[in-house]
């Protein structure tokens, strides 16, 4: 990662990429929508309580952002969770249901675009996360508001993407807080996105798409003590009004006292413009 | 108050962002049109903008010629671009518009009983969430 954050300060000439777990601060243009489904596969460890050995999630999460108006988008996201305990007895059992909803205010206050492919931006997050409806565990069943900021900066092939937000949770007492941050305690994120243009080198007249590396780092701070970094190195392909994606991600460092550990996840979406 | 706040934190990370760059060999902030980065081993899409083409950008003047080229800051990737293509769609008047991000730049065509200006083809441009820094119409030798 710090060589990847050192690459992107050499500069040169491109823009706007935004990898699967970090907020950029790009936004569609005013009465243009993004659909962007994405199907998460996460495979947890044991839960400290000794409740579950193990446990596979499947999230099929999708999310509509919409321009409202020049610098200030909406987006709401729907998470469906489908998974499967195993019981330290030998025993299994699966749920499904609806996590906590979103909805979220993206807000570009600063722009500064240097060349034709060069900018750097910022923009204020505000929004909610509340209660899906789901009567089983992975509705928080409380609204816990979340605010964060993100900066954007693309230089040539490179890009950049650092995000910071805090979500107070105002219950969440009774959920399955498996993948983090849905309370009781207060949650804390920063991820950092690193995005590399593979192809093509340079753009050109007859460009219709582009190929990335993504490297990131997500990193949860619960005000109950549990830290839970994780690395995500994915391949990303954007085209004229649509975008693939295919993330993994991978333990750094799990000092978890209150949930299970994430032995790893994996992750696939589209990105569609119109 | 507020926005003389944000603008000073804006410029202060502006500054900052600049100043890590700049300092880093190989990195140039030289005006010319496709400046070479030798630390990157490509070349930079840098446009040449005098501050008459800046204004001339804003003017609300019809443009004459039917079509013009736009040079547009802060275009990158095709899914961005995908947002300038439709907001300029959305202009009355415009009929056809080409990008080209091996330059920078977007052909648009126009109808040839349109009076549409520079001023609102760079609304556009913003609502698009770019930059418009100067703009050529057919007749004055954008025409391609």
């Amino acid at each position: 990662m710090l060589g990847a954050l050192a690459a992107l300060v050499g500069c040169g000439a491109a823009w706007a990429q935004e990898a699967m777990y970090t907020e950029a601060a790009t936004m569609p243009s005013p009465g243009v929508f993004v659909l962007r489904p994405q199907v998460h596969y996460y495979r947890f460890g044991a839960e400290p309580d000794g409740s579950a050995a193990s446990t596979e999630r499947v999230i099929w999460a999708t999310s509509l952002q919409v321009g409202i108006e020049r610098a200030l988008s909406l987006t709401l996201e729907v998470p469906v969770a489908w998974e499967r305990i195993r019981r330290p007895d030998g025993s299994s059992e699966s749920n499904r249901g609806v996590e906590d909803l979103d909805a979220m205010l993206k807000w570009r206050f600063f722009k500064d675009d240097s060349g034709g492919v060069d900018t750097v931006r910022a923009a204020l997050l505000a929004g909610a996360r509340f209660a899906s409806g789901d009567n089983r565990d992975f509705s928080s069943q409380s609204f816990n508001p979340h605010l964060g900021a993100v900066v954007t900066v693309v230089r040539g092939r490179h890009g950049f993407n650092q995000e910071v937000s805090f979500q107070f949770n105002t219950g969440g007492g009774g959920v399955d807080n498996l993948g983090g941050g849905l309370g009781p305690a207060e949650a804390v994120r920063s991820n950092t996105a690193y995005l590399f243009r593979l192809f093509p080198e340079e753009y050109a007249a007859d460009t219709k798409g582009s190929w990335y590396l993504t490297a990131e780092l997500n990193t949860l701070y619960e005000t109950n003590g549990d830290w839970d970094v994780r690395v995500s190195p994915g391949i990303m392909y954007e085209a004229w009004g649509f975008a693939i994606e295919v993330m993994a991600q991978l333990p750094a460092v799990q000092r978890l006292n209150n949930r299970a550990t994430l032995d790893f996840g994996v992750g696939v979406g589209v990105r569609i413009t119109f | 108050m507020f926005s003389a706040r944000i603008g000073g934190s804006a410029a202060l990370m502006t500054a900052a962002l600049s100043l890590g760059l700049v300092l880093l060999p190989g990195c140039s902030t030289s005006a010319s049109s496709k400046a070479v980065n030798p630390a990157m081993g490509e070349n930079a899409i840098i446009h040449t903008v005098t501050e008459a083409d800046r204004e001339a950008a804003k003017s609300k003047a019809p443009i004459t010629g039917g079509a013009a080229t736009l040079w547009v800051n802060g275009l990158g990737c095709p899914l961005c671009a995908s947002n300038l293509d439709k907001q300029l769609m959305r202009v009355p008047g415009v009929e056809a518009v080409t990008i080209d991000m091996g330059t920078g730049t977007s052909r648009v065509a126009l109808r040839a009983d349109a009076a549409v200006s520079p001023a609102q083809l760079g609304e556009a441009v913003e609502d698009a969430g770019f930059t418009l820094v100067k703009v050529e119409s057919a007749s004055a030798g954008g025409g391609r």
